[in-house]
């Protein structure tokens, strides 16, 4: 005869015995066979006893005043601008901001660098052609920043 | 059929909650308050912090409502959120709860007891003798081991609803739930 108190599942049943949670068939093999095992019928006095102690510990009723503090609490509880505004924005948005981001950072260091150095045709001819050859010498410096390696010249 | 119909009901609320509708909200507020509140009393025995850690897991469901997915049962989902705070509040004040709690029941068990005319004082004594002890008991338990006896026992929720509560398998819960029934068999033995 196997034990049923020896091994998890037999153990689980026997909770389930003393629980009275077992189908009413299940209930008589386990009547049956802890007519034969004491070790089973110990532990399902004792797993009873426990069962009854815990069945003595009510709890107390819920405040009266419970839902008015939480909803006061609700109201008070205000979103931080980050809970309020990133669940809004899939964080599939996310992956190429980064990138274009470090992209646009590079162009404008680039592009403040070249400017604080001007050569003299630049600041006697007026902002505007200055800017015109700022932003050709941007757009050359953006093709320096493909994979092809750079020339000496332009290099910063 | 009856349990499968109120835990649609209750997906169906928070849907309706995450949808705007406050009524819903306060439906499963009916309808969870009290073995939410039972469930954290007897797992930090104090009414008063029960009640707090209470409301802050209604506040959590509340504040996640515009993300609210069902991919477990509400239950399921609430008593996570109740076991994670408690389990943080029992870790938290592990020291001081202990002989607050007891005095604070004792005193409250002897209040209720005197305001309703039971009838002898032995018989008082001894019943508040016998709630100490479970209480004791079940405090003397690790957290999860805890958590899952109050689940088990007291909440009716299933393996599988305690394991996703706990963050851990089937398995697992099983262990939990043999080594605090042991643990108790032996402290309440004399109780028989």
């Amino acid at each position: 005869m196997i034990c049923l108190a020896n091994h998890r599942e037999g153990l689980e049943i026997l909770l389930d015995y003393s629980s009275g949670a077992l189908d009413p068939s299940r209930r008589r093999e386990v009547d049956l066979h802890a007519q034969n095992c004491a070790e089973c019928r110990r532990l399902v006095e004792a797993q009873c006893t426990v069962y009854s102690a815990l069945d003595e510990w009510r709890a107390p009723e819920v405040s009266a005043d419970f839902d008015q503090r939480l909803y006061a609490r609700i109201a008070a509880d205000k979103p931080s601008f980050w809970q309020k505004w990133l669940p809004v924005v899939p964080i599939v948005w996310w992956k190429p901001v980064v990138p274009v981001a470090l992209a646009a950072v590079v162009l404008s260091v680039l592009f403040v660098t070249r400017s604080s150095n001007p050569g003299p045709a630049q600041h006697q001819s007026g902002i505007g052609k200055a800017d015109i050859e700022q932003v050709e010498q941007a757009l050359d410096d953006m093709d320096l920043l493909a994979p092809a390696t750079p020339t000496p010249s332009s290099v910063m | 059929m009856e349990a499968v119909a109120a835990l649609e009901r209750d997906t169906e609320l928070m849907l309706r909650v995450r949808d705007g509708d406050e009524t819903s909200f306060a439906l499963l507020l009916e309808r969870h308050r009290r073995p939410v509140v039972h469930f954290l009393y007897r797992m930090v025995p104090n009414q008063a912090v029960s009640e707090e850690l209470a409301q802050e897991v209604f506040l959590r469901v509340y504040r996640s409502r515009a993300s609210y997915e069902p991919t477990a049962k509400f239950t399921t989902w609430l008593f996570r959120i109740a076991t994670h705070l408690a389990l943080n509040w029992i870790r938290d004040n592990k020291k001081e709860k202990n002989q607050e709690s007891l005095n604070e029941e004792l005193i409250e068990g002897a209040e209720r007891q005197v305001s309703d005319g039971r009838p002898t004082v032995e018989a008082r004594m001894l019943n508040e003798s016998r709630l100490e002890e479970v209480r004791k008991a079940i405090d003397a338990l690790p957290g999860k081991q805890r958590a899952a006896v109050v689940m088990h026992k007291f909440e009716d929720l299933e393996y599988t609803q305690i394991a996703r509560a706990l963050s851990c398998s089937e398995s697992a819960v099983k262990s939990l739930l043999f080594r605090a029934y042991e643990s108790l068999r032996a402290r309440l033995a004399h109780m028989a």
